[in-house]
């Protein structure tokens, strides 16, 4: 996957080179900050829901929203930086129900999801901006930084025996990560551009995770989640430029 | 122009709501014909004289309505001041070949106890003597050492307790998947 993202860009870097070689009014590039949304799309365990495998993140896609700013320096290089929230709630909740009560022999359970499963991400580094006319431009980038991310928790009732509830807590882990991608900018007006954006992003968030009242050794227990938290993210934008 | 602004706004505040998911909630109902048990055995052997063997059984065809159990061969007669080593089995006998039940108990060892009352009168000592998984590990009571003192008799009362998430190795929690009588002599 990582491998696909970073050909594809390499691809679009080679053409954009060839492309802005021919651009006939090139101009200096705008430096901007703006806001984004859009879609955000981790692949892998995080998104899978499946209650026997303990590398299920019971994840989906879901939304981001950011801030971002790029300062350009004459060259076409700048530094630059976003601060993203990604959002991608809990998708699974029925097959944590079905396997616990699997799991206990019950006849019915009931699990309530306990919060969401969402990054927030605060990352700088390089950008570079090809002109390719006179409105429009396109801005490549590679950007590490912090990730700190969440993850859901549970509470599952077994029943109607109050003393059989147990939970996962919430739980929150922060690590290094990384975003690579490109984004198109399209001047409205003289300060005003519209954003679209691609990006590959990825982390690693080392879990410790809480449970309450897991007296016997039974059904699915997670106290450690360990797994990759990467993927595609899609946004629009506007960009105020100077 | 404005539009285009208005319009990325309205996008963004729409993706701030869907990113701000409500929690979730999931119910796995019951299921209606679930697997149940119809007869109880207790399977005793002699530890002295294991030609000494013999079984005991409960039998209920019908235990989701009002008919009587068959407990025609309920019955033990032991020895006095012995020892007994004893097996529950648990079986559904509406399946042909008979259901294993036991075996399902087996699996499901850590959030499961078989509880003993014995009657007064009856010198009957019953202990536990397999363990689960759990930490510590628990009795789960299939296997069982039975002893005897003086002559006498009495009933011998088993119950399968079902304790999901609450086995302490107390009978208490939980609820009762099974409970059944056997008649006990010793002479």
């Amino acid at each position: 996957m990582m491998k696909h993202i970073f050909s594809s860009i390499s691809l679009l870097l080679l053409l954009t080179v060839s492309l802005s070689s021919f651009a006939q009014d090139k101009k200096p590039v705008k430096s901007y900050i703006g806001i984004t949304g859009g879609v955000s799309a981790p692949s892998g365990n995080f998104v899978k829901g499946d209650y026997d495998n303990d590398k299920s993140g019971f994840a989906g896609t879901g939304a981001a929203i950011g801030l971002t700013g790029v300062y350009y320096f004459k060259s076409g290089f700048g530094i630059g930086g976003l601060a993203t929230y990604n959002g991608y709630g809990f998708k699974g909740a029925q097959q944590l129900a079905d396997g616990y009560k699997e799991a206990f022999d019950v006849d019915s359970s009931t699990v309530k999801v306990d919060g969401s499963n969402h990054t927030l991400n605060i990352l700088v580094g390089p950008y570079y901006a090809f002109p390719l006319g006179k409105k429009l431009s396109l801005d490549l980038r590679v950007l590490g930084g912090l990730v700190n991310a969440s993850l859901a928790g549970n509470k599952v009732y077994l029943e109607d025996n109050t003393d059989a509830t147990f939970g996962q807590k919430k739980s929150t882990a922060s690590a290094f990560g990384f975003q690579a991608g490109a984004g198109l900018r399209y001047a409205i007006a003289p300060h005003l551009a519209l954003l679209l954006n691609v990006d590959y992003f990825s982390s690693k968030p080392d879990f410790k995770v809480s449970n309450e009242n897991r007296p016997v050794n039974a059904g699915r227990l997670i106290t450690r989640y360990h797994e990759s938290i990467s993927g595609i993210n899609g946004n629009l934008g506007v960009a105020y430029q100077f | 122009m404005k539009k285009a602004i208005s319009l990325t706004g309205i996008a963004m505040m729409v993706l701030l709501w869907n990113a701000c998911n409500k929690d979730e909630e999931a119910v796995a109902p019951p299921v209606p014909g679930n697997e149940f048990l119809t007869t109880v055995e207790l399977k005793v052997t002699n530890e002295n004289d294991p030609s000494d063997t013999q079984t005991a059984s409960w039998k209920d065809m019908n235990p989701d309505d009002d008919t009587p159990p068959d407990v025609s061969a309920a019955k033990l007669t032991l020895k006095p001041n012995a020892k007994y080593k004893a097996e529950v089995l648990f079986w559904d006998d509406t399946q042909s070949p008979r259901g294993d039940v036991t075996e399902e108990i087996k699996e499901r060892e850590n959030y499961h106890l078989v509880c003993f009352t014995v009657s007064s009168g009856l010198n009957l000592t019953v202990k536990r003597t397999d363990h689960d998984t759990n930490t510590p590990a628990l009795e789960v009571g299939l296997e069982d050492e039975f002893t005897t003192g003086a002559t006498g008799a009495g009933k011998l009362n088993v119950q399968l307790r079902h304790q999901p998430n609450v086995k302490d190795g107390t009978c208490e929690p939980g609820s009762t998947d099974a409970d059944v009588n056997y008649d006990i002599t010793i002479q």
